[in-house]
């Protein structure tokens, strides 16, 4: 998986934003605590969850949906599941197989079947050495 | 570079290489012996292929320490090393008495475990090689009569059939690969080809008209496009197995109308252009495709142009 | 053969694709649930409302997901279409969510 340059930025950012929202949070109950102690009349009521201050919740909101975006389209790789397309794609070399870079992928497609027409258990090595004893050859003569 | 790197240079080149290819890779023999040995399947497979490589292009000092390596690790008793043994033995016979004797090696190694699998294929490569090509389509069957279901066996039995044009048991060797794998869409491009040569040399003396031929020659094309998207084999045969079915005023019963053959004529070199000039042009989508297949593609492209 | 095993049989799939993007969007899921329990602890969510805010969240990463890896064609990479990827993984995720959720609703209010 290859995370592109926007989703790693995003990704910082928002976390950054998360954890200040996580502290404002805290600060604020153990604010509103201490406040409570010190004025005992209030001591009946006892504090609500829901109290945090609207610019606390948002940033929280915000700080989540953004990192859940820079999550999500940071490059996660899906494959085609029909058989039409996905061999499409190997045949014309828009994906890479697995087991394979992409460097050294280049220029070489490799289908779904090839192994059916290479056939590495029939190899015919004299024939193959010979060929390239000939082209050996022809190279110095040029 | 790192052991997947090496790797992955190696998977992707095919098991015939071309020869400028071959050399690259051999040339990567030194560094990556000098790699620590890690014992993991990549280092193994990472070896194996080495060794092809390096037999093909007559390192055969390298291709011996690999061997060595390989034999040290998995015993030389493993049916794999043993083929791969088999195969050094055979890349550096130097004349036919030493062929002949790695042949008898095999024909032992045979004798006492039929189900060696790896060395009966390696038997047959070399019975072909040395132009016995009926002990090595005789050994083919008997190997496919005691495991039916290798489809590797089948396609190169219907290799062996087709080199000697018998062309309706090379169809029936490919049918059988189609009853392993269903989806293998380059099988169905084969034998839209073999039917296709079979109808251009003459119905091949079989019940069988040219023009049915051609037909079935059309759908196996079909079928491999409908499995396989832009699929450049495929629509290549199309376009040139409808030109032929529109050539053909042979009387006889067509089974596919002619609207529908000029239809598909269309449709197949709609798509060839948009492969041809977006693979000059060099777009992304196409830039993977082959560049020798897509000349061929551009010249049957030519040549239709001219004609009309 | 019915309707359905035909259709299989004339368009093929590629079980090792379908499952490894199954798995990809389950990962993805976990993931995000992690990340809502964070935010409903810090809110200082409690009982149905908290679950509320579980199930529209994952609503929201479903989205995202048929937005951004898939192109918005959630077809293409799972059987079942847009309802695979919403479903996918709800139960396990809500693992997940609780976790995180009490831990930060505790860490949060002392």
């Amino acid at each position: 998986m290859s995370r592109s340059a926007p989703s790693k930025v995003l990704i910082a950012f928002s976390s950054i934003l998360l954890a200040h929202a996580c502290y404002s949070a805290h600060e604020h109950s153990l604010l509103s605590t201490v406040l409570q102690s010190a004025t005992p009349s209030a001591a009946g009521t006892p504090t609500t969850g829901s109290s945090l201050p609207l610019d606390i919740t948002l940033e929280t909101l915000v700080s989540v949906a953004l990192l859940l975006v820079g999550i999500v389209s940071s490059g996660w790789e899906l494959k085609p599941i029909s058989l039409r397309k996905y061999a499409g794609l190997l045949e014309s070399g828009q994906i890479v197989p697995d087991g394979m870079d992409a460097k050294s992928a280049k220029g070489k497609k490799k289908g779904l079947f090839d192994g059916l027409e290479e056939r590495p258990g029939f190899l015919d090595i004299r024939k193959q050495r010979k060929e390239f004893a000939d082209w050996i050859k022809q190279q110095d003569d040029s | 570079m790192s052991l997947t790197s090496y790797l992955s240079r190696f998977v992707a080149a095919s098991t015939h290489p071309s020869p400028a290819e071959s050399l690259s890779l051999s040339q990567l023999a030194p560094s990556i012996l000098n790699l620590t040995i890690s014992d993991t399947p990549e280092q193994w497979s990472l070896y194996e292929s080495l060794l092809l490589s390096a037999l093909r292009t007559g390192d055969d000092t390298s291709a011996r320490l690999v061997l060595q390596r390989l034999s040290d690790r998995f015993g030389n008793s493993n049916a794999r090393i043993m083929a791969l043994q088999g195969m050094y033995d055979e890349a550096i016979a130097t004349n036919h008495a030493q062929l002949e004797q790695v042949l008898k090696n095999y024909d032992d190694v045979i004798k006492d475990d039929p189900t060696n699998v790896p060395i009966a294929k390696r038997r047959i490569t070399l019975l072909h090689h040395l132009n016995k090509k009926p002990e090595a389509i005789a050994a083919l069957t008997a190997l496919l009569d005691l495991n039916p279901t290798d489809a590797e066996a089948w396609a190169q039995l219907a290799q062996y059939y087709f080199e000697i044009a018998m062309y309706s048991q090379a169809i029936y060797c490919l049918e059988e690969v189609l009853l392993i794998l269903p989806n293998a869409y380059n099988v169905h491009a084969r034998l839209g080809e073999i039917n296709y040569i079979v109808a251009d040399s003459g119905g091949g003396g079989g019940k069988e008209s040219i023009l049915e031929r051609l037909e079935a020659s059309l759908r196996w094309y079909l079928r491999s496009v409908e499995l396989c998207d832009g699929y450049l084999r495929g629509y290549y045969g199309i376009k040139m197995v409808t030109a032929k079915l529109m050539q053909t005023k042979a009387s006889g019963q067509r089974t596919i109308a002619e609207e529908k053959v000029n239809k598909l004529n269309s449709v197949a070199t709609v798509h060839l252009n948009d492969i041809v000039s977006g693979h000059e042009k060099g777009k992304k989508e196409f830039v993977g495709y082959d560049s020798v297949e897509v000349a061929a593609a551009k010249e049957l492209l030519a040549a239709d142009d001219s004609s009309t | 053969m019915n309707a359905e095993e035909r259709d299989l049989q004339i368009h093929p799939i590629v079980p090792e694709n379908v499952v490894a993007n199954s798995k990809t969007i389950v990962d993805l899921h976990s993931l995000s649930s992690s990340l809502l329990g964070i935010a409903a602890g810090v809110l200082g969510l409690e009982s149905y409302s908290g679950f509320l805010f579980y199930l529209l969240g994952t609503l929201f990463v479903s989205f995202l997901i048929i937005t951004f890896p898939m192109g918005g064609k959630p077809n293409v990479y799972v059987r079942g279409g847009w309802k695979d990827v919403a479903l996918a993984d709800v139960t396990g995720g809500v693992m997940g969510y609780v976790l995180t959720w009490t831990l930060f609703f505790g860490l949060v209010r002392v």
